[in-house]
């Protein structure tokens, strides 16, 4: 999601700001900062070698070390969030009277079956088009929480596009077994989608703000 | 990771655009660019999960990684007990 994400912001000179939702889902913003060069920029001590990722491993969830969650101490985090379920609300607060951003915010299926993250999508009906920016929710829908199966992973994809659309979203399904196949189809969900939110915002007399979100 | 086998690809109401090819069909990525997303990934993988289980690395030795495992964490982040 970060590579795909940061093709597209460079691609299209983006304003997005990425909101982590996942429960313990802090290693994969902390590999993706370390992968392209920040994390060691910050933390000299764990430079991009051998002896750096041996360190890096062993930081992680240890006393003394970082903790599971995309916590102060992950480079560019801007707010910690506090608890699991509010990475939606913070989305469409980022985009309240923020025009020309987009809050891009990865929901874990796990931290959607919390009350707060289930109320959440109902805020796009309090986002103005004329003067907020857009949010993009993407349900990380790998089916597990902790130790136990997902309701959201265990209804069908009609039921799951009915749900969507009857929040006011269009639902897009990114999935699949083969990797090549699934980067070529979430980049082009993602062009599709931006392409979708460049029509609906361009002009004064844009509409329909809140976009798509691709599962998987 | 459990990833579903089976993929409507995108939603269905959607495809009725006509001369549209469908999203699953279009390929955005050029060659190298799908090569160089797919190493970032793997690595983005390899980073991610190496934090959760791995006490050291040897990604660059002969020993595999996975025989320096640590104990699986909980939700909690206290040792699993088996």
């Amino acid at each position: 999601m970060y590579v795909h994400l940061n093709r597209v912001i460079k691609a299209r000179d983006l304003d997005v700001i990425y909101v982590c939702g996942p429960g313990h889902g802090g290693p994969a913003m902390v590999a993706n900062v370390y992968l392209e060069g920040t994390y060691s920029e910050y933390y000299n001590h764990i430079p991009q070698n051998e002896l750096g990722m041996q360190r890096l491993f062993k930081q992680f969830s240890f006393p003394g070390g970082i903790p599971s969650h995309v916590a102060p101490e992950t480079p560019g985090s801007i707010n910690e969030g506090g608890e699991l379920g509010y990475s939606l609300s913070h989305a469409f607060g980022a985009a309240f009277d923020n025009p020309d951003l987009i809050a891009v915010c990865v929901v874990g299926d796990g931290e959607a079956e919390t009350g707060a993250l289930a109320a959440g999508w109902q805020s796009n009906k309090f986002l103005d088009p004329a003067t907020d920016g857009v949010v993009l929710p993407i349900l990380h829908l790998n089916g597990a929480k902790i130790a136990n199966p997902t309701v959201l992973a265990r209804i069908s994809h009609d039921e799951l596009t009915d749900y969507f659309e009857g929040l006011g979203y269009t639902p897009y399904f990114v999935e699949g077994t083969d990797p090549a196949k699934v980067h070529q189809l979430m980049a082009a969900t993602m062009d599709h989608i931006l392409d979708e939110i460049a029509r609906s915002t361009a002009g004064p007399g844009r509409k329909a703000s809140s976009s798509g979100r691709a599962g998987r | 990771m459990s990833i579903a086998a089976s993929s409507p690809g995108w939603s269905g109401k959607e495809q009725a655009h006509e001369g549209q090819v469908p999203l699953e069909e279009r390929t955005p990525l050029a060659p190298d660019e799908l090569e160089r997303m797919i190493a970032y990934w793997r690595a983005a993988n390899y980073l991610s999960v190496g934090q959760i289980y791995l006490k050291e690395t040897r990604c660059s030795g002969g020993r595999s990684a996975w025989t320096t495992s640590r104990p699986a964490c909980s939700a909690t982040g206290a040792p699993a007990r088996d």
